[in-house]
Parts: C-alpha cells; structure tokens; sequence
C-alpha cells in the first residue's frame, strides 16, 4: 500500500490516543469522599461485579481510543496512492490524451456538452502534468489526427487548441485514435500515460479493445453522467427522386426514437418554397417514417429539407436531400424509321404533356440519353447490357422480333432461360383477332388499372403476335393473350439497386395493321402510366457527401474556375481550395450536415449537402463497469482523477470516522449508566 | 447522671427483669439461693479437682493426705455476673445519616445494661476494645461501681482498627467467673474466627449474646452516586458508583449477618441484629423475653 503523510511533523499528535486511557482511568477522579465503617464487603462486590461490567468498560475505552486515534491521524493527512498510481507531477512522463470530439460529443448535459466537461477536464490534466512532461492530444473524429505530430513540452498551446475547440458532427473512428496514440508513445520516455475522454458511445466502442501496449498506462475517463434520450431524423428521401415538374412526388423519412419513451414528434418538410408538417408517433427505442405529398415545381434541382423541434441533441434534427425535377420524361424509341412502332410511340410526346418521344437509331439505343428506352425489332443482341442499362435507371422496352432467340429474352429479363426454347415465332390471329387481358393487378405499372375503373388498358384487338412461352418467375406477365403467350413481362426489379428501372419485353405490336390497341383512349393512359411508374424510386441525385469529408466539384469546361465558389444554405461564402492538379476537384473544408450551392457566377453549378452521421445519434454509453483498462472514472469527479495522480487524501475519512466514533462513544456511554441493575432483597 | 442513663429510659428499664436469659448454671453467685456447688462461707462437701477448677478452692491438706486434688464447695448464694464487651474500634465512631453513632448506640445499651444489673445486685464487668483491650472493669455491683462504668462510656471514643478474635482471647482469663457475655460490635470480622474465640467461653458455660450493631446505611449502601469510601479503620480509599454496586452489597451484608445468625444458632449462641434507627430497648426486650 502507498501512504504518503501529508503533515508528519504532527505525527506526535497520535500520542493523543493516550488521552482517552487515562481519562478512562480517571473517569471517576475527585468524586466525594465519606468515611465508612469497613470497605471489606464493598471490595468483595467491587472484585465480583466488576468482572460482569467489564466487557463493557473495555469497550468504551477502544471506542474513545480509535476516536482520538481517527481524529489525531486525520490532522498528519495520509494520502494513499492505490497500488500502480500514476506517475506523480514532479516524475518525467509522456502523456497523450485521446479526446473524443464526434458528434455525440455536442450533446448538452446540464450547462455545458460532453465535449466541453471533456475539454476541461483535459485541461486539467495537462496543467498539473508537472514540468517533465511531454503531452499531445489526439482527436477522436472521422479522420484521428493529434494536435502535433508527436508529444511534446508545448502545453499551452494544446490548452490554447483545447479551449477554441469543439465537437464536430462526424462520426469517430476510436480504434485508430487509439492505435495512433500507442504509436506516439513508443519512443517516448519516462511513464507512458494515454487518458481517453469519451463519451465511449456503445455504437462506437462497443468492440473497440482497450488494450495499451505494455508498459503503457491507460485510463478510461468517461464523460456523461446519463444516457440522453435524443430523437433524429435519417433516410431521408423523394419518391421518386428525379420526378416531372407537376409530378406529385412524396418526401419520406425515418424518425429514430432513442429514448426509453415513446414520443410524438413533429416533422416539418421543405421542398423550395412549398412546406408542410406532419406528427408522427415513434415508440420507444424505435422508428417510424413521415410522409407528406408535394407536387414538383419547375423542372431543375430541388433542395428538400426535414427537421423536428430542436431537443438536447440538435445536431442530428435536420436533413437534407436533393431532387431534381425534369421537364419531362424521356422517350427514346430506336428502330428504323419505317418501323411501324415509330409513330404511335413519338406521337405520345404530343399527347402526354410531360413525356418527349423521339427516335433514335437503333445502335445508339445503349447510348442515348432517355428515361425510358423502346427498343423496336430486338433481334437479342445485347441482352445484358440493356438489364445493365435498367439497373442503372434506364426503363428498358425491348419488342422482340421474328427470330429473336428465347434464350435473349431469359437474359434480358434475367430469368433461367429453358436451353432447348424455341426462337420467337411471329403469327397471325387465325380467323378472330386476339385480345389480351389484364394479367397481373398488383405491378405497379398496372396497378391502376387494378379495380377495372379505367377500363381495360389493353383495349382493341390484336392480330398479329410473336408466340413464345412465358418465362418464369420471377419475370411477370403483366398481359397475356387468351391462350397464354404473354403479352407484356415485366423483368424483376433489382432489390439491391436503389435507381434501378424496371425491363419489359413488349409483345404488343403497334402498327396499324396489326393491332387496334393505338386507336383506343385507354391507350395513352396505359403509356403514361408506364412512364410513370418506370421512373427510379429512390433517389439518385448526386451531391450527398459523408460528414468529415471535404464537398468536391470538378468544374466543366463552361464552368470558369476563377468564377466558382461555394455559398452556404444561408448565403455565406465558404472558403474552398483549389485543385493541386489540373483538372483536379476543388475542395471544402470537411463538411458537416447542411447544404451548399456551387456558383458559378449567379448560377448553381451543383448543390451539394451532408447528413448528421447515423451511428452518432444513438447517445447511450457502454457501461463504465465494461470499460477494460486501469481505471474507469467519471470525469465529473476530479477527486478521483487527482486521486490517481496525487493520491487519495484520507483526512476527510479520517475525520468522519472520529466523529462516528464519538457519536458511538456517547451511545455507549448512557447505555452503560442506563442498565437495569438487578435488586436484591433487604437486610432485617 | 450519666450521659447514657436519661430518666426516661431508667423509668422504662425498670420494668425489665433480664435475669432469667442472663442467668447461666453452674457458676451462680448472687442472691438467688442455689443448691449448686461453689465457693461461701458454708462447707458443703468435697469434689475432685477438675481443669479449670480454680486452685484456690483446693483442700491441701487433704491433698497432702490423699495424694488427689479435691475442692471444697460450698452453699453459695446465687449472684449474676454479666460481662460486657463494647467495641470501641474506629468503625463504631461512624453513624450515617446523622444518626448516633453505633459506639453511642452500644453504650447506651451498655450503661442500661450496667444499671439492671447493679439494681438487682448482681455483678457487671466492661471491657472496652478495639484491637486490644482498651479499659477493663472487673465484676462489681455498686453504685460506685456503675458510676465508674459510666463515666468510662462517656469518655469513650472509638480508637483503632478492631481485631473481635483477639480481644476475646484477650478477655477470656480476664473473666474469673463464668456468667453471660453480652458483646456489642459490628462484627466485621469473619464470622468463623469470631465464633472460633468464643469457644473457650461457651466450653465453660458463658451465656453468650452478641448484638451486632450496624446503621442502616450500612446495611442499604445509600444511593449517593459516584463516591470515594475511606476506610475508618485503616484510611484506605475505594470510588464506587454506588447505584452499580448497591444491591449485590445489600445481598453481600444478608450473606455476613446470616452467617452469624446460622454459627450462633448452632453453638446456642443468642444473637440480634441491632439497627441504630431502632430503639436499644428492642434489645431488653429480646433479653427479657
């Protein structure tokens, strides 16, 4: 054990316990003296009844003696030092503190953040470090980086650094800060000392060792006496993300509840000038999604915006996306100009005010720049690269021809092809034309034809086909002629594949002679709702940058560099850094959630924007009890911490024993006057 | 008048005729008419010689003759002797509670005492102790006599630590004539040394009475707190808390007087607790019951 005596030169004092020995002894000093015949029978008593009391005499006078002996040790101040303490102020040591500064670290507790009672306590430690120490700091963030590359005797300006500082909305990378601050340490001299002060958040330590090389002290220091509750907004999202101007489009997102409560908030949604609320109702521990219904404005980029009332943890109540509304949508038919799909298909354009048809040639159907994609007369050839074309965003409309082989058609609807499948045969209706029905209610491409209301959108008659078996699942036969040939299969949509569009293979002729189905009203409206609802979901508009990293932007040749700059959501300019490389991305400080504008001039070049990191908004901590390592202390108590390093003062344990004591002594005391004394009978 | 003889108590005491318990057989001398053997100016017969005998009584002329011891008895007239023991040791100075003293206790008694006897004409002897024989009074009936025990009580005062066994042994030959032996004491000697000194005299027939005069606070310990007890005798010094030890002192002092009370009662020893807030004239009652 290390004791240290504050105050030897009063260790005289402990002779004081001899106080209470004699005071025993002389309890009953000078009481009244009287004459008595003969003191024979009282000795006799005194020697026989003496005997009883005396357990009890014995035990006031060691109560009395560890008071005074408490009371006269807490004046010469003991400091017990533990086991392994710390190295003392005046000792050469290297000290690195590891300091978490991610999001979390904002989060308010009572009058200051995490941050700031970690900051303080940092400071702390740094000025009573004692001359020989060499110090560093080592942030806890996305990218872990210390104040100087390694320790050293400039304390002042890490307390400098450490009062200016301030949490940043960026996840944080623990693991590395640790490695890099045992890396710093590996050369250096003295004791080795690294104090960790985080909010040791469970989402982010709860598999991150720590574990100091050896002969490294580590001492865990979380910051936080609680687990805030905290509500945050994620995922937030258009549908679909690149809409029509007029398009209704819905802005979705996720409402996480970290609080053992449940709890009805209040999203607010942006979307330019339009705004709209929404309550929503998250249980606890859980999450719920907001929903409102915005039409689309004018055709361009659409900043969205989300948010709930401000709580404890702000940071993480607002966020950001982007939607860009196109004038229409884009309707590329390649085929050759006299195919007899031409004309009905670019005569939508004229008849769906959002949707523009024009023909391509067909070998630029994989290049061209359109929404959806109508290949007329697919002979098979490129099957994959059309599905790959569909997964990018590109709704994909492949009408076979005569001869296409069925094998094409299982690889562009991505379906186990049947090897000895017969090629696509065309032929005509017999005697009566066919019609074709409705096959499927739930596609969404036809889904609003689903209760029969508009009729059946494969009105008319057809009398020319291509015969082919139906491809199995999971392709979907959305028409189908009466004797099963399918006449319109919808290719599985790419789960994993947030913009992906769906593929059809059409087997709907189009040409007059073939079919009556473009002279039908219901004709229109199944196209338009084709388009419609082969537009991508999800959003897929660049711009979104992690939190931590710097927003880039590569200008074009019709962007001036010298022109560009980069304006804040609420106007002001943002210092940016030109490329080191021509041709190079100019580039922002790290960013943190918000959005930004790229201007060239007085025009948006590109917006930009940057969500709260997900992981941070979880504010529950590790258990401190979990916490491996020499010591888990709260910072809160700066007893402890100066414990470790200048010891535990006894004094004031010392003297609350005495007084403890004293209390019992009294006790004793009265007790001992106040036992019954058993009465014996009178002499006659 | 003495001290100890108010006229109160002498009209009182004449009504008690003691001498029936004081009378003891075998050595009777005074005024009742015996038949027993002894010593006068009529020639009875002759008796051997026995241990004890006083030789004064011995025929020498017939010794010379026969060769044997033999006494010569006579008619004598019957006369008590009552043999008075005061002690006088330092503890008998102490009173209690304002009390007399049991010294003033026991002289009261013994001049009363004195008196009866004198008024019937019989013989009483005092011997005043502590650890020796302090003054000593041999057998007399007069008037003379009793004013020269009187004045002796008066004068008396309690003097040095008591030793009961030794001053019996000391009396002992002192005490020519057998008759009863009134002592007066606090007995704070083990009773087994003091019945062991009275043995000579219950061997030659003294009637024994022992009054064991004590005060009340001796026999209660008052309740008076935390007190230093100095011994009157020899001037030792002991604190008690009084209330802690008062009733195991209490039972400790039935034990002492039973003890007296149980060795009295078996070598017929008559024997009396004597309380000094009581009247000593329970004493006469007891003696002329």
């Amino acid at each position: 054990m290390n004791l240290v005596l504050g105050s030897p030169q009063l260790l005289a004092g402990l002779a004081l316990v001899a106080g209470p020995v004699l005071v025993h002894l002389l309890a009953r000093a000078r009481p009244a003296v009287r004459a008595y015949p003969s003191l024979q029978l009282i000795r006799q008593v005194m020697r026989r009844t003496l005997r009883v009391r005396r357990p009890h005499d014995w035990l006031l006078l060691a109560v009395r003696t560890l008071a005074i002996a408490a009371l006269a040790a807490a004046f010469i101040r003991p400091v017990y030092f533990g086991a392994t303490p710390l190295a003392a102020a005046g000792e050469k040591k290297t000290v690195v503190l590891v300091i978490d500064r991610s999001a979390s670290m904002a989060a308010t507790e009572g009058a200051q953040s995490r941050f700031g009672t970690a900051a303080a306590r940092a400071i702390q430690l740094l000025e009573s470090s004692g001359g020989s120490t060499a110090a560093n700091v080592v942030w806890i963030d996305a990218q872990p980086a210390g104040i100087f590359a390694e320790p050293g005797p400039n304390r002042a300006y890490l307390v400098d650094v450490l009062n200016r500082a301030a949490a940043v909305p960026q996840p944080g990378a623990a693991e590395s800060a640790l490695r890099l601050a045992f890396e710093q340490l590996r050369t250096a001299e003295g004791a080795k000392e690294v104090f960790v002060l985080s909010d040791f958040q469970a989402t982010a330590w709860k598999n991150v060792p720590l574990t100091p090389p050896p002969g490294v002290r580590l001492v865990p220091m979380p910051v936080g006496a609680s687990d805030l509750p905290n509500m945050a907004l994620t995922d937030f999202r258009a549908q679909p993300a690149a809409p029509v101007t007029g398009q209704p489009m819905q802005l979705l997102c996720r409402v996480r509840n970290f609080s053992p409560e449940p709890r009805r908030a209040v999203v607010f949604f942006e979307a330019g000038e339009a705004r709209q609320q929404r309550a929503v109702d998250v249980p606890a521990w859980s999450d719920a999604e907001a929903a409102v219904s915005l039409p689309a404005g004018a055709p361009g980029d659409l900043p969205l915006r989300a948010s709930l009332a401000d709580d404890a943890f702000p940071g993480d109540d607002a966020a950001h996306s982007l939607a860009h509304v196109r004038e229409s949508v884009r309707l590329a038919v390649a085929g050759a100009s006299t195919s007899p799909s031409i004309e009905p298909l670019t005569a939508l354009g004229g008849a769906i005010p959002w949707l523009s048809a024009r023909r391509i040639e067909p070998a630029d159907a994989l290049t061209a720049a359109a929404d959806i994609l109508f290949v007329s007369d697919w002979d098979g050839q490129n099957a994959p690269a059309f599905r790959d074309l569909a997964a990018k965003g590109t709704a994909v409309i492949l009408a076979p021809k005569n001869g296409t082989p069925a094998v094409a058609l299982a690889d562009a609807l991505g379906v186990p092809a049947t090897p000895a499948a017969p090629a696509l045969t065309a032929e005509a209706a017999p005697a009566k034309p066919w019609k074709v029905a409705l096959a499927s209610e739930s596609h969404p491409t036809v889904a609003l034809f689903r209760t029969g209301e508009f009729g059946n959108p494969f009105a008319g008659t057809f009398r020319q086909r291509l015969r082919f078996s139906a491809p199995p699942a999971p392709a979907t036969v959305l028409a189908g002629f009466p004797d099963g040939v399918p006449g319109l299969v919808a290719g599985p949509r790419l789960a994993d594949a947030k913009n992906a569009a769906p593929l059809f293979v059409w087997n709907l002729p189009l040409a007059a002679d073939a079919s009556t189905w473009t002279q039908e009203p219901v004709f229109v409206a199944f196209f338009g709702e084709l388009c419609r609802t082969s537009l991508p979901a999800a959003a897929g508009v660049p711009g979104e940058t992690l939190p931590g990293t710097p927003l880039r932007f590569v200008p074009g040749p019709q962007v001036d560099p010298h022109d560009l700059r980069l304006l804040a959501a609420d106007g002001s300019a943002v210092e940016i850094t030109p490329p080191s490389l021509p041709g190079g991305p100019f580039l922002s400080p790290p960013a943190v959630p918000g959005s930004w504008r790229w201007m060239a001039r007085d025009t948006v070049v590109q917006h930009a924007w940057c969500n709260f990191p997900d992981g941070e908004s979880d504010l529950r901590r590790l258990d401190p009890g979990t916490l491996t390592g020499a010591t888990a202390e709260s910072v809160a108590s700066r007893a402890a911490m100066a414990a470790e390093r200048d010891g535990w003062p006894l004094w004031p344990w010392l003297a609350l024993a005495g007084a403890v004591l004293l209390w019992t002594e009294s006790g004793l005391a009265a007790f001992g006057k106040k036992s019954p004394v058993p009465t014996a009978p009178a002499v006659s | 008048m003495s001290k100890y003889l108010r006229p109160d108590d002498l009209r009182r005491l004449a009504r008690y005729d003691i001498a029936a318990q004081l009378v003891v057989e075998g050595y009777l001398s005074g005024h009742r008419r015996s038949r027993q053997r002894g010593s006068s100016i009529e020639f009875h017969d002759y008796r051997a010689y026995s241990p004890g005998d006083d030789p004064a009584l011995v025929d020498w002329r017939l010794f010379a003759r026969t060769d044997r011891p033999y006494l010569r008895t006579f008619e004598l007239e019957t006369t008590l002797e009552c043999h008075v023991l005061v002690d006088s040791s330092a503890s008998m100075g102490f009173g209690g509670g304002g009390q007399e003293t049991k010294l003033e206790y026991a002289s009261f008694f013994a001049a009363c005492l004195a008196w009866l006897v004198v008024r019937d004409h019989d013989r009483v002897s005092m011997h005043l102790f502590d650890e020796k024989i302090r003054r000593h009074f041999a057998p007399g009936s007069t008037r003379q006599h009793l004013h020269e025990l009187t004045s002796a009580l008066e004068a008396n005062a309690p003097g040095k630590p008591t030793n009961l066994p030794e001053a019996l042994r000391r009396v002992h030959p002192m005490l020519t004539r057998r008759g009863a032996l009134v002592v007066l004491s606090d007995f704070y000697a083990p009773a087994e040394q003091v019945f062991a000194a009275l043995n000579p005299f219950l061997h030659r027939g003294f009637r024994i009475h022992l009054f064991h005069v004590l005060s009340p606070d001796e026999l209660e310990l008052p309740d008076a707190g935390l007190v230093r007890f100095e011994d009157m005798e020899d001037a030792s010094r002991v604190t008690v808390h009084t209330a802690a030890l008062r009733d195991d002192y209490r039972e400790s002092m039935r034990q002492h007087v039973q003890s007296y009370r149980r060795l009295a009662a078996s070598r017929r020893v008559d024997y009396a607790l004597a309380r000094t807030d009581g009247s000593f004239f329970t004493l006469f009652d007891r003696l002329s019951a």
